[in-house]
């Protein structure tokens, strides 16, 4: 079944429904409603970090395991890399140094393995992040909303997406002001 | 129903949370005796020391009493890594490990019986003029220009001094820590958390460097020609280290028996084992870092600590390495690994042997130190037996102070302002 695809009355596609909440508990209230009423498209925006909102939305431990993958393969190319490339130039192109062995000796090579294994997993956390966020993009449709602005400095925002396919534009703006929403808007795509 | 169930205890009534898991039942154990417990770590102290006498006789007793250096540093680390993680908690305010901190400082009142066994090895050592530390025995140090331009520090007198010293402050800061403790239990004045938060401050200066400086009398001045910058800090990672899995085999044992109950969870259990699993990677760090700069700059005085180890003690290095970094780093970095009871019990029994393992790399090698030239073989394994007996031994003991201790006085401070946000802890990562 095709989803149907709402528009406003200026005849602009309906990107989805935004709700303002008052503070972190109403919000982490309305996010345990929302998820509970089975929604998989939407999101929560506050200025600061809520604890809870992770298991108030639903989502513990589900966001964390790719990223875990990223990291670990970034942290073995680190290591992998950083011992077989200075294995290689010292089996190439051999300096001894001091009088001490050169690529028998595995001593040497740890400070830099050891450096580019954190490096190399600090560039897979940071890209990894930002490819699963969807990072960079220039505009998001939320930022339309004029209020949305104030969700890095004071307001508690909850977003649900309308290609969410139990979205429709009267009941999830009925179930969101039965959570508490103190302003509710639709936004264009 | 807490109120009522905590009935006429003077403190316990006193409890500012009305939480529900504050029962006096929960959170104390006053109800039972320790006897038959402390009685059974007893006979086992007692029999590992009787062991180690008879190695004394078996052997020698430099080797004997090099076990029993063994045992009694690991144990001393223990109590002062749990002073140090009481300080640590105290200065950050932390709030999640508030029911933790009194095993911790039930394990850094057992300070006292550290400084009795002491005594022996310092009446022993002085009054034969240097069994291990060779640098107190004069013949053997005449012409040595090595001790010539350390006598300043190395003479009996001033090592006397130190060693009063460092225990003089260790026992002042842990009365001072404990009183508090004691007086916020049954006052509830909560301007003594503010003190120890101050009195932490000053502590862990006071706790960085006498525990730095005892390294080096008691540990590297056993080698006297041996030096290490890296020695204080590598002592403290395996004290941090040991500390906290006491630690947390205590809190494991205090759930198995009942109580607890909803007080020390999972969470809690979770950030000791994030710690544990911390610890084992700064060791590691410190070793190697300790390691790789004798390597490479490659002095006699400092290759020989290492080449002892490394030649005459090859499978005891080896398990170190894999014992003390490679298996905890693999096996305590999944997170289901933290949080699984029995996984973690596991991982800090074998902390906690794999710390006395390290004290006997440390210092059974230095107990040959003066035949090493002559062509004598050094003991290696063969006294294995004797330190394993010093060390239950010594253990037996310290365990029977612990126990009496926790049996003594609630398991949670009472009156602690930050008990209410450890009880709602939790890890969201």
């Amino acid at each position: 079944m095709a989803r149907p695809i709402y528009k406003t009355e200026s005849g602009a596609t309906v990107y989805g429904i935004l709700a303002e909440f008052s503070n972190p508990y109403t919000l982490s209230e309305a996010a345990k409603s929302v998820r509970d009423a089975g929604f998989r498209k939407w999101d929560t925006h506050s200025p600061f970090p809520i604890h809870e909102m992770e298991e108030s939305m639903g989502i513990v431990g589900k966001a964390i395991r790719p990223m875990m993958f990223v990291i670990g393969c970034g942290a073995l190319l680190g290591v992998c890399g950083g011992y077989l490339m200075q294995w290689w130039i010292n089996y190439d192109y051999a300096i001894i140094v001091q009088g001490k062995p050169t690529y028998q000796a595995w001593e040497p090579f740890v400070p830099i393995t050891f450096e580019l294994g954190v490096l190399f997993t600090a560039f897979s956390s940071i890209l990894g992040m930002l490819a699963f966020n969807g990072l960079p993009r220039h505009h998001h449709p939320l930022f339309s909303s004029d209020r949305f602005l104030r969700s890095s400095d004071d307001a508690f925002f909850l977003s649900v997406e309308a290609r969410d396919e139990k979205f429709d534009p009267s009941a999830t703006r009925r179930l969101l002001e039965e959570a508490g929403a103190t302003h509710i808007e639709l936004i264009e795509e | 129903m807490s109120q009522a169930a905590m009935g006429s205890g003077q403190s316990l009534s006193q409890v500012v949370s009305n939480d529900a898991r504050l029962t006096r039942e929960n959170i104390t154990l006053t109800d039972q005796a320790p006897g038959r417990l402390v009685g059974i770590f007893l006979a086992i102290g007692a029999a590992g020391i009787l062991v180690t006498l008879i190695g004394a006789q078996v052997l020698d007793v430099k080797h004997a009493l090099a076990a029993y250096h063994v045992a009694f540093m690991g144990v001393l680390s223990i109590c002062l890594g749990s002073l140090f993680w009481v300080m640590l908690f105290h200065i950050l305010g932390a709030t999640w490990s508030v029911t933790i901190r009194r095993q911790f400082e039930n394990v850094m009142r057992a300070m006292w019986l550290c400084l009795i066994l002491f005594l022996p090895i310092v009446i022993l050592e002085v009054a034969s003029q240097g069994i291990l530390f060779s640098w107190m025995d004069k013949a053997y140090t005449q012409g040595d220009p090595v001790y010539a331009s350390k006598s300043g520090y190395l003479n009996v007198p001033f090592f006397l001094i130190r060693a009063a010293i460092y225990f003089g402050l260790w026992l002042l800061l842990v009365r001072k820590f404990w009183s508090w403790q004691q007086e916020q239990d049954s006052t509830a004045d909560r301007w003594l958390t503010n003190k120890a938060r101050y009195t932490s401050a000053w502590g862990l200066v006071i706790f960085g460097l006498t525990l730095t400086f005892s390294a080096f009398d008691w540990l590297m001045s056993l080698d006297y020609h041996f030096f290490s910058t890296m020695w204080g800090v590598y002592i403290f990672a395996g004290a941090a280290y040991s500390s906290m899995a006491v630690n947390i085999l205590i809190m494991q044992w205090l759930r198995h028996t009942g109580r607890l109950e909803g007080v020390v969870t999972t969470e809690h259990r979770h950030d000791q084992a994030k710690l544990l699993f911390t610890f084992t990677v700064f060791w590691a760090y410190i070793g190697f870092s300790q390691y790789f700069l004798i390597w490479y700059s490659n002095i006699p005085e400092e290759t020989s600590y290492m080449l002892a180890r490394k030649m005459f003690y090859p499978e005891l290095t080896f398990v170190l390495v894999v014992g003390h970094f490679c298996l905890p780093f693999v096996l305590l970095l999944p997170r289901p690994a933290k949080r699984s009871s029995i996984w973690i019990t596991i991982m800090a029994i074998g902390a906690v042997i794999i710390h006395f393992v390290d004290m006997y790399w440390i210092i059974q090698p230095m107990a040959d130190i003066r035949e090493m030239g002559e062509g004598v073989d050094p003991i290696g394994l063969k006294g294995a037996w004797v330190v394993a007996a010093a060390v239950v031994g010594v253990f037996g003991l310290f365990g029977a102070v612990v126990i009496r201790n926790i049996y003594s006085t609630p398991l949670v401070p009472l009156n602690d302002p930050r008990l209410g946000a450890c009880l709602r802890h939790k890890n969201y990562v």
